[in-house]
């Protein structure tokens, strides 16, 4: 996939799946968090270990791409942030019952709701673009 | 009997919700489909960096001015607008598509406002904005991508991610309201 537009067919994929696996579903997060329906978890725990298996596949037989270069992952630092970000992701995840990928299939499924959802996250992300300078200073996160 | 099989099929795919152990496999398969198909790590949240970029175009901030953002319209930006089509294709699909303006039970418990309801899942997107930047991405790249990976930041990330939406969560439905 050489053209940025190309990369409508995977994200229709993925959209696809977040919403008929019921990773759209608000109900279905909240009673994940109050532990009175697990689908979610056990839907979770199913993709973590079918990716686990393949990815330690890739990472074995080191296959090539589509793109012609061989197959490399790219994982993300570990830093403060992560933990003190994720808690404060985590308190947006229960508030709106979706998060940044799961938000945008709520949109695509009608749910004028996620609008809101949608427009604060893209907010969120200048805020944090605007305290950065503050954030690294702080080591959260590192430059 | 051919088909009653093949709507029984139809139902399946399309119509009922996945049991979880059929959408967990697919979601799995989406992590090494997409390296080997683009050979980029799954993630959707630096897409909203781009997004940011659109509506503020000649920002200076130093945050939406890395690498991930020397050009605007990347993959990211597609990759979101993907995921939004197929959404609403899953539900034309189905053969039910309804625009609505409840969240789940939130209105039925929480609020009757829609204004309220509005002002709520705005805040929440504020939180899920600034904290999946901070924690360098969301559940798709830490959770789906970054455990999978055996990546350290995934397995924290993730852990934060739960502990936020517990406490929220319980907080709102168990004490609050």
């Amino acid at each position: 996939m050489k053209r940025p537009y190309m990369f409508l067919l995977p994200g229709m994929i993925f959209g696809f799946l977040l919403s008929r696996a019921g990773f759209s579903d608000y109900d279905l997060f909240m009673d994940m968090f109050l532990f009175t329906n697990l689908k979610l978890v056990w839907t979770m725990f199913t993709a973590i270990g079918v990716a686990m298996v393949l990815m330690s596949l890739i990472r074995k037989f080191r296959p090539r791409s589509l793109t012609g270069e061989p197959v490399r992952i790219k994982t993300k630092p570990l830093h403060r942030g992560t933990l003190i970000g994720g808690v404060i992701f985590g308190a947006g995840w229960g508030m709106s019952g979706a998060c940044p990928g799961t938000v945008l299939a709520q949109l695509g499924e009608g749910k004028i709701l996620a609008l809101f959802t949608f427009t604060g996250i893209a907010f969120g992300v200048y805020l944090f673009a605007l305290v950065y300078p503050q954030l690294k200073k702080s080591g959260i996160p590192p430059a | 009997m051919n088909v009653l099989q093949q709507i029984n099929v139809y139902d399946f795919l399309f119509i009922n919700p996945w049991p979880w152990w059929f959408g967990g496999s697919l979601i799995g398969l989406f992590v090494p489909f997409f390296y080997l198909t683009a050979n980029l790590p799954l993630g959707v949240s630096t897409g909203y960096g781009n997004l940011c970029r659109i509506a503020v175009p000649g920002t200076k901030l130093e945050a939406l001015n890395t690498t991930a953002y020397r050009k605007i319209f990347t993959w990211r930006v597609f990759f979101i607008a993907g995921i939004i089509l197929g959404a609403a294709l899953a539900r034309i699909l189905s053969g039910d598509y309804t625009i609505v303006t409840e969240m789940g039970r939130f209105g039925a418990t929480v609020t009757h406002s829609f204004s309220l309801s509005a002002a709520w899942f705005f805040s929440g997107g504020v939180l899920l904005g600034f904290g999946a930047r901070t924690a360098g991405g969301c559940p798709s790249a830490h959770t789906i991508h970054g455990i999978p990976c055996l990546a350290p930041s995934g397995f924290v990330a993730t852990a934060g991610f739960f502990a936020g939406g517990l406490f929220a969560v319980n907080l709102v439905y168990r004490i609050l309201f």
